[in-house]
């Protein structure tokens, strides 16, 4: 089972971050491929029976995907955030795409659902949206824009992707306290004395 | 139920935001410990009706005459599958309590490299354990910075290597007349001086410092040019 060790040298790898371990709390549509006994008011509050019965449909956090699976008790279906028509919309422009509504851990699920056994695979989509968004991601990262349009472009983002951006910002702040002598933010006769080729961080 | 109370806890961690520390969540963690004590019930529940399951489904076939040796757990899915999610629960329920106690420590970790001591109120949001594993932690710590015992060092001065031994540094208050290594300067208000970082670092976290990013000419001009 080459799916569940890859998974499981995942798990172990970042056992104790917070952000795999929240990742791992997405609820993802699955069906029961034989009854349970006893656990279905515990996965579905709504649903009145103590019992899951055979072919039931049920939403179950991505964690205990694996167990199921492996025995071939669980089928597990594509969610909607890597379905049809989020792959049109993806087609037609993956930037404007809010993927913190959509899934927060847009690619971190995608990457253990391919690990799951005979769970769908969704990784050209996924592939593709990264590729159109990455660009944008850190081009936008470099822009001179104010806070405030910094914080709606990053609402839009994934966690995985807002990883990104902020490494971008700061590596442009790292650049510029190197630039201008201590500040992320040149002063005026700063930056003149930079162009004029004099050093900057002489200032003993 | 199954995870959920577990994931509030590290939820919790994570709004609070990397730098801060949230108050112990006592009442909590008692929670989710009695959630993996009632799975395990379950479990115990489970595992009794399934062998006495199997063994009935073996005596059935040695009547018959039939090797009884292929029956297994799978052909009892209904409570196979019911045992898996329990089991998986207790092992997702440790790993978030054990993610909640290691992320809070590295916390208090750095705090000690940080602040070097626990402020009253900090301590107040942490655990009588935590606060022992903060002491330990702070006395080992000490040991290794030791002369006599270690390396003769204070490692936490310097987060990051510094650049320059001496820095700028501004005067928040009226402090008086202190000696320094190269001499003695009156810490006037308002006046900044420049100073081996070293023995201005203590000064900077009494809050009678603070560091300032050029020297005094450059601070004055630079004063009017911000946008």
């Amino acid at each position: 089972m080459a799916g569940g060790a890859v998974r499981g040298a995942r798990q172990g790898g970042d056992y104790y971050s917070l952000d795999a371990v929240l990742a791992e709390e997405t609820l993802i549509p699955c069906m029961f491929k034989c009854g349970s006994r006893g656990v279905g008011r515990a996965l579905d509050p709504s649903s009145g029976a103590e019992d899951v019965k055979p072919r039931a449909a049920a939403e179950l956090p991505l964690w205990m995907l694996q167990a199921l699976t492996s025995r071939d008790m669980l089928a597990v279906k594509v969610p909607r955030w890597y379905g049809e028509k989020m792959r049109r919309k993806i087609q037609a422009g993956a930037g404007v795409e809010n993927l913190r509504l959509r899934c927060p851990y847009f690619y971190d699920v995608a990457l253990a659902l391919h690990a799951t056994d005979g769970a769908p695979s969704v990784a050209d989509l996924v592939i593709s949206t990264f590729r159109s968004r990455y660009k944008e991601i850190l081009t936008k990262a470099h822009s001179n824009e104010s806070p405030k349009e910094m914080a709606r472009i990053e609402a839009l983002l994934s966690v995985e992707e807002a990883a990104l951006f902020n490494a971008g910002r700061a590596s442009l702040d790292a650049l510029n306290r190197w630039r201008f002598g201590g500040r992320a933010n040149p002063t005026r006769t700063r930056a003149k004395r930079r162009l004029d080729g004099a050093p900057v961080n002489g200032s003993r | 139920m199954f995870g959920k109370r577990a994931v509030d806890l590290v939820k919790e961690l994570s709004a609070a935001g990397s730098d801060s520390l949230p108050p112990y969540n006592d009442e909590q963690v008692r929670l989710v410990l009695e959630e993996i004590a009632e799975h395990s019930a379950t479990l115990k529940e489970l595992s009794g009706v399934l062998n006495e399951k199997k063994r009935l489904r073996e005596a059935e076939l040695e009547e018959r005459g039939e090797p009884s040796t292929s029956v297994s757990f799978g052909d009892f899915p209904e409570e196979t599958s019911a045992f898996i999610v329990h089991h998986t629960s207790i092992l997702r329920n440790k790993r978030l309590l054990l993610t909640y106690m290691k992320e809070r420590m590295d916390r208090i970790k750095r705090l000690r490299w940080q602040q070097r001591s626990l402020s009253e109120d900090t301590k107040q949001n942490l655990s009588q354990a935590e606060i022992e594993w903060f002491n330990t932690y702070s006395q080992l710590l000490s040991g290794y910075m030791r002369r006599d015992t270690g390396v003769g060092m204070d490692l936490t001065l310097d987060e990051s290597p510094p650049k320059d031994p001496d820095m700028y540094v501004r005067v928040l208050r009226d402090y008086g007349e202190v000696a320094f290594s190269m001499g003695s300067v009156v810490l006037k208000k308002g006046s900044t001086h420049f100073l081996p970082r070293a023995e201005a670092d203590p000064l900077i976290r009494e809050g009678v410092l603070c560091p300032s990013q050029s020297g005094p000419i450059e601070a004055f001009n630079s004063s009017n040019d911000y946008v």
